[in-house]
């Protein structure tokens, strides 16, 4: 008897040991659980007998087995009867000879495999540019998110250069951000000879980033008021280098193998290669979480502009600014709401076919909606309210917020340029888009739950 | 006043607070089940891309094609079996690969597509000959040339004067163009 209850004794010490160890290290243990499943939606690479063929994967196979075979990268290209020069960039291709030529796999095995490893860098990724922006818990809950697009799932579960450089894009913005050169330079050498459209999105991303960092700065020259010079130059260097130096490495690739540096000559800007992205496609790829919880993201994000940008304002009385900003705020929250609860359109009477919101509440009239709007908006006002005393939302950068806002701005202008009559890539970039919509979902999601901690602590603290 | 004593009432914002605790778990538990169908979407969405469509015949036929034909040469293939090919074999297909860099690629794609649709020997040939192809893949399975899936027509194969069966695998074959 006495043994066995020194043994129960022992047993629940050791369980609350491992609870203890389990809530000390439980952001590890999560972020585990994240690859976990992002493995478990990856293993469908390995479940038939050959390795998936569609979008073109064998053609990567011919060069790697042109180098495993001849000892050299092929300059002519194996497509439609050969004799046209190998322009794709051969960074994936000798990755995969090399991993044959290490391992001696089969080229088949050893792009499953590599398959697998991208499985597992994708919620690492996230989950390393998410923690750096916003921290543990956003890193946290983009890790899971990564896991949850349609569209990022089909182009990484399939043995291809854009799997590897979708992979690997949250890892060079996170050097990009981080100002950390040396791997930036190396992370946007990497892409570039691993996926062209990838690092169209990192120099598009960082472009964008740039341009904004300059409208700040301008912002503020405007307006008199002094900035961090050294801090801002080097950001706008390193956004700069990492552009030019991409190009750079691009424009040498091609004019090695083509003999000139014209990319409009290309037949993919030529043909206008890719097709509109509708919101029912866009909702499905992305899916609705994602969809539903960027939008939350966005919106923290436009608020903190708006705050910013009205503290920046002198000649603004100080007594209107809160209420000038929660007006703001008030009128971005409303018209958020409305845009998902009628179907993520602004047409009239488009909820009468309800295909995106997650609930079944059936076709919404336009009174409800603005009804549930005004709800929502009051909610945004007052959930800004609550993040502004927040003292996690006070330690991050408001350059977190401007950065992963030009991430999405670059996806945003590469998806639905054919508004403005570019069509160029369009749905091709749906995948990069998602990179900053992933990182958005969680902010968003995050946001709330820091509601939900927050709200009962102050209403409690502020009214007793 | 009476509002305000309702809002700074000890139990009244008690309620409150639990109010939003609870609102806050049920919201996770739809973010769970939310999360769980998405995930089936996107799994379903991807598990669309995971066919070979190349057939186990065809992996097979690739020993033939090393040790029968040289390097590089070219044979009328479909999509798939273009793709297939190059990659296991270093050969090339007629179709096959990055189609973006390809000049004249649509009615390349539209004369592949016509070589295995009609029936009429002759102009197969030609077709095969004007896109340097010496040989031709008539696979187990359905072909995608770009713009239809369709079973190749075989009558035009048994015409001596343009084709010449040179291997044979159930019903996988391939044709020399005379």
């Amino acid at each position: 008897m006495a043994d066995l209850s020194m043994q129960k004794g022992g047993s629940s010490e050791l369980a609350k040991f491992a609870i203890k160890q389990a809530y000390k290290h439980k952001v590890i243990i999560l972020l585990f659980m994240a690859i976990l499943l992002s493995v478990h939606t990856h293993w469908m690479v390995m479940r038939e007998w050959h390795m998936p063929t569609y979008g073109n994967t064998m053609i990567h196979v011919a060069s790697a087995r042109h180098v495993i075979e001849k000892g050299e990268y092929p300059l002519i290209d194996y497509s439609y009867g050969g004799g046209i020069a190998n322009l794709y960039v051969p960074g994936y291709r000798i990755l995969v000879a090399v991993l044959v030529l290490l391992t001696g796999l089969s080229l088949d095995f050893a792009s499953r495999l590599i398959v697998l490893l991208f499985g597992i860098m994708v919620p690492l990724g996230f989950f390393i540019l998410g923690k750096k922006l916003f921290g543990e818990n956003v890193g946290t809950i983009a890790a899971f998110a990564s896991i949850l697009p349609g569209e990022l799932l089909i182009y990484t579960v399939r043995p291809l250069p854009q799997a590897f450089g979708l992979a690997l894009l949250p890892i060079a913005f996170h050097a990009f951000y981080t100002k950390n050169f040396r791997v930036a330079l190396l992370c946007a050498f990497a892409i570039t000879l691993i996926h062209q459209e990838a690092i169209a999105y990192l120099v598009g991303g960082l472009g964008v980033y740039f341009g904004f960092i300059i409208l700040h700065l301008l912002w503020k020259v405007i307006l008199g008021k002094g900035f961090d010079s050294a801090k801002h130059s080097a950001l706008l260097k390193t956004s700069l280098y990492g552009i030019l130096f991409s190009l750079a490495v691009y424009l040498l690739w091609q004019f090695v193998i083509i003999g000139h540096i014209n990319v409009f000559e290309l037949a993919q800007f030529k043909n206008h290669e890719g097709n509109t992205v509708s919101m029912d496609s866009y909702i499905l790829k992305t899916g609705s979480l994602i969809a539903n919880f960027s939008l939350a993201g966005l919106f923290v994000c436009l608020a903190i502009f708006t705050k910013y940008a009205i503290d920046d304002i002198d000649s603004l009385p100080s007594e209107i600014k809160p209420g000038l900003r929660s007006f703001v705020i008030f009128l971005f929250a409303s018209f958020g709401s409305y845009f998902v609860l009628n179907n993520f359109s602004i047409s009239r009477n488009a909820s009468l076919v309800s295909i995106s919101f997650p609930f079944f509440l059936g076709p919404l009239a336009g009174m409800e909606i603005a009804a549930i709007s005004l709800l929502v908006a009051f909610f945004g006002v007052l959930l800004m309210k609550v993040l502004d005393r927040s003292e996690n939302y006070q330690k991050f950068d408001k350059l977190a917020y401007l950065f992963l806002f030009a991430l999405f701005f670059a996806g945003f202008v590469a998806v639905k340029n054919d508004a403005i009559g570019l069509r160029v890539f369009m749905d091709r970039f749906l995948v990069y888009l998602q990179i900053p919509l992933i990182i958005l979902a969680a902010l968003g999601l995050n946001s709330l739950l820091e509601f939900a901690r927050e709200f009962p602590k102050r209403y409690l603290q502020s009214y007793s | 006043m009476g509002a305000l004593s309702i809002l700074t009432n000890q139990r009244f914002k008690g309620v409150l607070a639990i109010a939003i605790y609870l609102i806050a778990l049920v919201s996770s538990l739809g973010v769970a089940y939310y999360y769980n169908e998405d995930m089936n979407k996107a799994k379903w969405q991807a598990d669309a891309w995971m066919n070979p469509v190349v057939t186990q015949e065809e992996e097979k036929s690739m020993k033939w094609v090393r040790e029968n034909t040289k390097e590089r040469e070219t044979f009328v293939t479909d999509i798939f079996g273009g793709e297939h090919m190059m990659g296991e074999s270093l050969r090339e297909g007629t179709e096959g690969g990055d189609w973006a860099i390809i000049p004249n690629v649509v009615t390349r794609m539209s004369e592949v597509n016509e070589f295995y649709k009609t029936s009429d020997a002759q102009k197969a040939s030609e077709i095969a000959k004007r896109y340097n192809a010496n040989y031709a893949m008539i696979p187990n399975r359905q072909i995608f040339a770009g713009f239809e899936w369709l079973w190749p027509e075989k009558t035009k194969l048994q015409n001596t004067q343009y084709f010449e069966l040179v291997y044979k695998d159930g019903d996988f074959e391939y044709y020399k163009i005379k």
